[in-house]
């Protein structure tokens, strides 16, 4: 890695696909089935809601980048609680970026091993997947920004799967609407905001990016209503493929649905699916493993950037191998890393913003 | 030259994918499975698996091997097959999936679960039910055609081109076995053991997930295709018109449908379900030995005459229909979504035969060939 390629900032585009395909990833099969499972055919309302919702959590993300306007997230930390309450906090964020990771590999390893490769050991395939996100992301935020704007080509070709579906779907099955009241529509856009959890990548990398920060603000809303739509569309391609009470059975809709097409070449369309969405998993991971290897390389201040990577890819790989195929295990795991996910992802952010602008009007208080 | 080394080493040991290798000379494809109810609650399983043997002269040459083994479900009988063939037995690429009547009439549901499960499974298989066994079907050799699975698919291709059948295949099938106010109807088979052949009965209307035992026969299939709006690549009717003539030809007139539009409508009033289907269909005359049809007066009587046998016979299916409590036109369903607070009131098992089903047919003749 040369030294013009670190200082050589980010395009706007770049951002843009970065964010895309971190917020794109895993959850993408088996979002039509956890929003339907909460609320039924409305689930798509759920996520119109939870992508308002998250709207005004990038609004504090940017409020907070906008102040440190040539750090990343960790210095940002650093800054606001001062250096060794930030490191700690640093830690914990850095903690969480590696469970994520662990519950993506968790999930990526399973769906593997239950649609295509039910021989193969886990060890193998998680190996894999986390040497290529190493390999991408030792490379840094601009290789990985080039790659994630080449790989947004496949999207395209998701979407066409996705669209060829839209032949069987019947729009019968998303009526009624709202029959079961507001309720469980409001708990599903719990799950909705599951699958936006990438979001955080769009603070971490800001400083990195250029433009003004009213553009880099517009980017991110266009980032994020460009995740939020493509979801919305494979939503509701599900929900009218299959019948309601069909979509309570079926955990990877998309890939089942892709299932029962058969051409005179390609017997099994659900398959090419895979190896396309494995893509999206692996820049998801990436990103992960490189917020992970970030946060190490500022915490502890090293001068090299590659071992931190190694030691973020070795921390990801390790505690998953113990937990392997285990269902109930995996799920429990899952839904603790939700739950840190909405502590760290969200209600910390809020945090940091207010101690941030406390300690603005203080210092001015001190300078005036 | 060090790193070299490395990558070559890296990619010889991780690139190889020696595990979930399925290698072709290890499984026995099975094209063709048929399902029997058993005395005793368990499932009869009939399998046709074809073997190619290839010689070094001449072409290769198949041969069908057709097993029938018991089992308390699906899955066992599959693994009693399993212990008397040599290879595994894989129903991945299956094609047609016959039910036998008696297994229809009580449930079918229990027999699909497998296929949905299991991510290899193919879920075009066509199904199809026969009359008596299941086992009979899979065990005649047809002559002309290679294996009963090729037979069969091509078979229930050949209706779904002709606008006989929906084309039911597993995938489809899984919706309305699953969802209430749905029912469906399957092609019905029977053996004609003389011939060495099927013989496509009609349509078995199915409701929840068994057998009514009411069929529409196979000169009313198209009928009802056209009525739930769906027509296959031809779809044709051969209709007496009239009784006037002495020579039996001169009274029937043959149509193909060119286009046809189907409008349904689903009202709730007075707590009374009424539905309206309307089709319309542009239509060729090729076939009327009886007149000429220059003037549009013939026409136009042609057209009045046609719609209003059509629509008579409509309401024949369609009694059949209710008689059997088979919703295939997803009444139930357009119920539940536009009309939900009615839906909840109601028990549609019980109501589905008390509504009304009105069905208009207007038949509009815009070709008749190439000779007035």
């Amino acid at each position: 890695m040369s030294k013009t390629t670190i200082k050589t900032k980010l395009s706007r585009r770049q951002y843009f696909f970065i964010i895309v395909q971190t917020e794109i990833g895993v959850g993408i099969l088996s979002l039509p089935y956890d929003l339907h499972s909460q609320a039924k055919q409305d689930g798509w309302i759920s996520l119109l809601i939870g992508g308002v919702l998250l709207q005004i959590v990038l609004l504090v993300i940017w409020l907070i980048a906008k102040r440190y306007p040539d750090k990343d997230f960790f210095q940002i930390n650093e800054a606001v609680f001062s250096k060794w309450i930030g490191k700690g906090i640093s830690l914990l964020y850095i903690a969480y970026f590696s469970m994520v990771s662990m519950v993506l590999l968790l999930l990526f390893v399973r769906l593997i091993s239950l649609w295509v490769l039910p021989q193969t050991p886990f060890w193998i395939l998680s190996l894999l997947m986390i040497l290529v996100c190493l390999y991408l992301a030792s490379g840094g935020i601009n290789v990985m920004a080039r790659f994630y704007t080449f790989v947004s080509v496949l999207l395209i070709v998701l979407l066409g799967f996705v669209v060829y579906s839209l032949k069987d779907s019947q729009i019968v099955f998303l009526f009624p609407i709202l029959n079961d009241g507001w309720v469980p529509v409001i708990k599903g856009a719990n799950e909705a905001v599951l699958s936006f959890f990438g979001f955080i990548i769009s603070l971490v990398i800001y400083s990195k990016v250029e433009g003004s920060p009213a553009q880099r603000l517009r980017t991110i809303f266009y980032a994020h209503w460009f995740v939020v739509l493509f979801y919305l569309f494979t939503v509701i391609t599900s929900f009218t493929f299959f019948s309601t009470v069909e979509m309570s059975f079926i955990q990877e809709p998309l890939l089942y649905m892709l299932k029962s097409f058969d051409f005179t070449i390609v017997a099994r369309l659900d398959l090419f699916f895979l190896s396309i969405w494995v893509v999206n998993v692996a820049t998801t991971l990436t990103t992960y493993v490189y917020m992970t290897g970030l946060g190490l390389t500022d915490v502890f201040g090293t001068k090299k950037t590659t071992p931190s990577y190694i030691i973020a890819a070795f921390i990801i790989l390790v505690p998953p191998l113990f937990i392997g195929y285990n269902m109930e295990r995996v799920d429990q795991f899952n839904n603790f890393v939700v739950w840190m996910g909405y502590i760290f992802s969200v209600a910390f952010l809020f945090i940091i913003y207010f101690i941030s602008l406390i300690r603005g009007s203080l210092q001015k208080g001190g300078a005036s | 030259m060090k790193r070299k080394w490395l990558g070559i080493l890296i990619c010889l040991t991780l690139l190889t994918g020696c595990w979930d290798t399925r290698q072709f000379k290890d499984i026995k494809l099975v094209l063709a499975i048929g399902f029997d109810q058993n005395e005793d609650g368990g499932v009869t399983e009939t399998v046709s698996i074809p073997t190619v043997r290839r010689s070094t002269e001449g072409p290769a040459n198949e041969t069908v091997q057709v097993l029938t083994t018991e089992g308390k479900t699906p899955r066992e009988a599959r693994d009693h097959t399993d212990q008397m063939i040599a290879n595994t037995f894989d129903p991945s690429k299956a094609k047609v999936i016959l039910m036998g009547e008696e297994l229809a009439k009580n449930s079918i549901q229990p027999i699909f679960d497998q296929f949905y499960r299991n991510p290899n499974n193919n879920l075009n298989a066509y199904i199809a039910v026969v009359e008596g066994k299941a086992e009979d079907a899979i065990r005649i050799s047809p002559p002309n055609d290679p294996g009963i699975s090729k037979y069969v698919s091509g078979l229930l291709e050949g209706q779904i081109n002709a606008t006989h059948s929906t084309g039911e295949n597993i995938e489809v099938l899984h919706g309305e076995l699953l969802e209430p106010g749905i029912d469906f109807a399957v092609p019905l088979l029977k053996v004609d053991k003389e011939q060495n052949l099927l013989n496509f009965e009609g349509l078995a209307l199915f409701h929840n997930d068994a057998y009514s035992g009411e069929f529409i026969p196979n000169h009313q299939t198209t009928l009802l295709m056209l009525l739930e709006g769906i027509r296959g690549k031809v779809a044709s009717f051969t209709i007496k018109v009239t009784d006037e003539e002495e020579n039996a030809i001169r009274n029937y007139l043959t149509f193909r449908v060119m286009r046809n539009i189907q409008d349904m409508k689903v009202k709730v009033e007075n707590n009374q379900v009424k539905v309206d289907i309307n089709v319309k269909m542009k239509v060729r005359v090729v076939e009327y030995p009886r007149n000429h049809l220059t003037s549009k007066k013939t026409i136009i009587d042609l057209n009045e005459k046609l719609s209003e046998l059509l629509t008579e016979q409509s309401e024949e299916i369609i009694a059949v229909i209710q008689e059997a409590n088979s919703d295939v036109f997803q009444v139930g369903r357009n119920v539940q979504s536009y009309h939900p607070d009615y839906w909840k009131k109601v028990n549609w098992e019980e109501e589905f035969p008390n509504i009304t089903i009105k069905p208009t047919i207007e038949v509009d003749i815009v070709q008749y060939g190439v000779i007035s």
